[in-house]
């Protein structure tokens, strides 16, 4: 549960895109330090999957939600289908309850649509937090195109209805 | 190369969206400014870190007196550092817990309090995120420790306060007043440092960028610490406040101001000073 109630998660808003790119290109920055990306892997991550352009791009593919705090944006989530991916938080604002926020509005939208599992690529440094939200890992494939070729993804798996851990 | 200066100098020169970036954790983490953190902390003639020794011995002097701190009360300190504050609680017979991110702060504090059998709680842990069932009837966070916190990390704060407050529970804290900022300039700095300075054993040059944010009430101090083999940028907020905008956001937690101060030693408010402090309490419903 956030810790507080006074956040909203809402879709994004075109005047939200600049502050959206902003927090998942410094999730690819965390990403990169964590998972030993090289230099080139992280610039073409965030020329094709973070910069505002693209991330208007994708929008057309995902549903982005933003969860927001009066009119400030800290957090970031895009679905399509059953797939959640881009879960990223405002640094300022980690461990205070913002990312499970919106991996629980994610999973009702999900759920909503009618579909009986999540799924998700998850990455080692991020694997705890969705185990927590009540993922299971499935099975570890490699990439095999785009910025991250050659490197494992984690797939995580979670029936619906099957509530998180307190 | 030429090219690439310029872009670096541009670099460090930018000025950030509003808590664009956050960096507050290097300095209670990061081993060697953790350490001269520490020094300032205990350096009982400085005001850099904590109040220095008169200040503080007045401060308690006045909480005590006007929360009648003693046996039978608890007090939570936010941001105890090396525990100046917490262990004259203890003293005064007062059921003390300090928090702090700075496992070195937390460890002396541990020291002292054994060194003079003192039984305070010391929890290592961003306070952000500090869980705890108990009441405390006084809940302190001292030497304008909300000014650097984004606006929802001060809404996160105010809240759990507020759930941590024992009935007739107050809340006493700092702030930066917008004397301070109308003050403030905008400016940049370069200093070099040998060896052994604030940010780094190795030499370096610190960069120091300093921005107002007009709407916001803002400060941002931006260092970037250039030494041979790493660059860092650290980036200091300081929101700085009027009697109605921390009264609104202590109501929007749930809490109302029921006393301004100069300080925290109980000084009369003083509206041309550049900081003040509050009381605050569960507001009534």
């Amino acid at each position: 549960m956030a810790d507080s109630d006074r956040i909203n998660i809402v879709d994004m808003m075109d005047d939200h895109v600049p502050v959206v790119s902003r927090i998942v290109c410094d999730g690819y920055r965390w990403l990169a330090e964590n998972e030993g990306y090289t230099d080139e892997q992280l610039a073409r991550l965030i020329e094709t999957r973070g910069c505002e352009e693209s991330i208007r791009r994708q929008s057309l593919q995902y549903r982005f939600l933003v969860a927001v705090f009066g009119s400030d944006v800290l957090g970031v989530a895009a679905i399509e289908g059953n797939e959640l991916t881009k879960l990223y938080v405002d640094i300022a604002s980690h461990g205070l309850g913002i990312g499970s926020a919106l991996f629980r509005a994610a999973e009702r939208i999900i759920a909503d649509a009618g579909y009986s599992e999540l799924s998700l690529g998850s990455f080692a440094s991020s694997v705890t937090f969705y185990e927590n939200m009540g993922m299971i890992i499935s099975e570890h494939q490699s990439c095999n195109t785009g910025p991250l070729a050659g490197r494992q993804v984690i797939v995580m798996r979670k029936q619906l209805g099957v509530q998180a851990r307190p | 190369m030429e090219t690439d200066m310029y872009e670096q100098l541009q670099g460090i020169t930018k000025r950030p969206e509003p808590f664009e970036f956050y960096t507050a954790d290097l300095l209670w983490t990061d081993s060697h400014v953790s350490k001269k953190m520490l020094e300032f902390h205990l350096d009982g003639s400085l005001d850099l870190a904590s109040r220095n020794t008169g200040y503080i011995e007045s401060s308690v002097d006045w909480m005590t007196r006007h929360f009648d701190i003693g046996e039978g009360k608890s007090v939570c300190d936010f941001g105890c550092g090396p525990g100046l504050f917490t262990s004259r609680f203890a003293e005064a017979g007062a059921d003390v817990t300090g928090i702090d991110f700075s496992e070195r702060s937390i460890e002396y504090a541990r020291r002292t309090a054994d060194d003079q059998g003192l039984d305070i709680e010391y929890v290592h842990r961003n306070y952000l995120q500090f869980e705890t069932d108990r009441k405390y009837d006084l809940i302190t966070l001292i030497f304008c420790d909300l000014c650097p916190l984004s606006p929802f990390q001060r809404h996160v704060l105010l809240e759990k306060m507020r759930g941590m407050l024992a009935e007739g529970g107050a809340v006493l804290l700092d702030v930066i007043s917008l004397k301070h900022f109308e003050s403030a300039e905008e400016k940049m700095t370069c200093d070099y440092s040998p060896g052994d300075g604030f940010w780094s054993l190795d030499p370096y040059y610190a960069f120091v960028n300093s921005f107002k944010y007009d709407d916001e009430k803002l400060l941002l101090d931006k260092h970037t610490i250039i030494e041979r083999s790493r660059t860092r940028t650290i980036y200091n907020w300081l929101q700085c406040f009027s009697q109605e905008s921390l009264r609104a956001e202590f109501e929007d937690c749930g809490l109302e101001i029921t006393e301004y101060y100069a300080d925290v030693t109980g000084n009369p408010f003083d509206p041309d000073s550049t900081q003040f402090a509050v009381v605050g309490r569960k507001a009534s419903s």
